[in-house]
């Protein structure tokens, strides 16, 4: 079997408007993997929260960049959601379900429980004033019977 | 979607018909819409008719609980109707279930509301 990597990059305004167009563009991308239907819903719903999180928290509804960088790699796709907003604090904290430093946005503080639980890996890195970046990494097709049913 | 009337009056129930795609972006709107009825009328209970959403991530969950706050005082119920496949994984994760009463069709959580208040 040939070595497969295929990377795209996308970088947009922070507005709420752009959450839809962000997870679209990443599930399109994803489609090469000949992912499920409930596969592609789990893409869409991280990549929601990432950005969701960077448009209210990253830039605090404000101006700004995102940028969202994909790569596939065989059969493993990997999802970087960036911005350069204000940064987290207390990543651990923040990682918490339930914890929301916005309840008065009707946040629900799911975001990367949720994140975690459609993905097969997630990792925060964070800092103050430069930014936050995050990295979901999911393994498509796992299943043999995946397999026997494009046959 | 922006068609359709999001909102439906039926007594002191609120029906609110949840749009395709419930993310960050709509929620906002359906709160503002929301908010406003929550002041203009009284309003004991809300039923959400998820029949067209293939899409929701957690700002669904808030909105959900926000509502849930508003109705507990007059000690109403949060109803969870017409959900598909997409939309159940996240609603079951998310514990809403423990908080919002679930129903097949709006007309069912109509009757159950009926039945509790009426006998």
């Amino acid at each position: 079997m040939k070595y497969m990597k295929d990377q795209m990059i996308v970088e947009f305004d922070s507005a709420s408007k752009n959450e839809s167009f962000a997870r679209i563009v990443v599930a399109a991308f994803a489609t090469r993997l000949d992912p499920t239907l409930e596969e592609i819903a789990d893409i869409k719903t991280a990549v929601s929260e990432a950005v969701t999180n960077s448009i209210i928290h990253g830039y605090e509804n404000g101006d700004g960049k995102i940028r969202i960088e994909t790569v596939i790699v065989e059969d493993t796709i990997t999802i970087i959601v960036q911005d350069f907003g204000v940064g987290i604090e207390n990543v651990k904290k923040a990682m918490e379900p339930l914890y929301t430093t916005k309840p008065d946005l009707e946040r629900s503080g799911m975001g990367f429980a949720f994140m975690e639980a459609f993905m097969d890996e997630l990792f925060v890195e964070s800092e103050i004033g430069i930014g936050t970046k995050i990295t979901m990494r999911k393994v498509i097709n796992q299943g043999e019977n995946h397999k026997s049913q494009i046959k | 979607m922006e068609k359709k009337d999001f909102y439906e009056m039926n007594g002191e129930t609120l029906i609110v018909h949840l749009p395709e795609e419930l993310d960050h972006h709509s929620v906002e709107k359906i709160r503002e819409g929301t908010d406003e009825l929550f002041l203009a009328k009284r309003i004991r209970n809300v039923v959400f008719d998820y029949g067209n959403t293939s899409f929701m991530d957690s700002s669904g969950i808030g909105l959900v609980m926000g509502r849930y706050r508003e109705v507990r005082y007059l000690k109403g119920d949060i109803f969870i109707t017409c959900v598909n496949q997409k939309v159940s994984r996240i609603l079951e994760i998310s514990g809403l279930y423990r908080v919002a009463k679930q129903a097949k069709e709006v007309e069912d959580a109509l009757k159950m509301i009926q039945t509790n208040y009426c006998g």
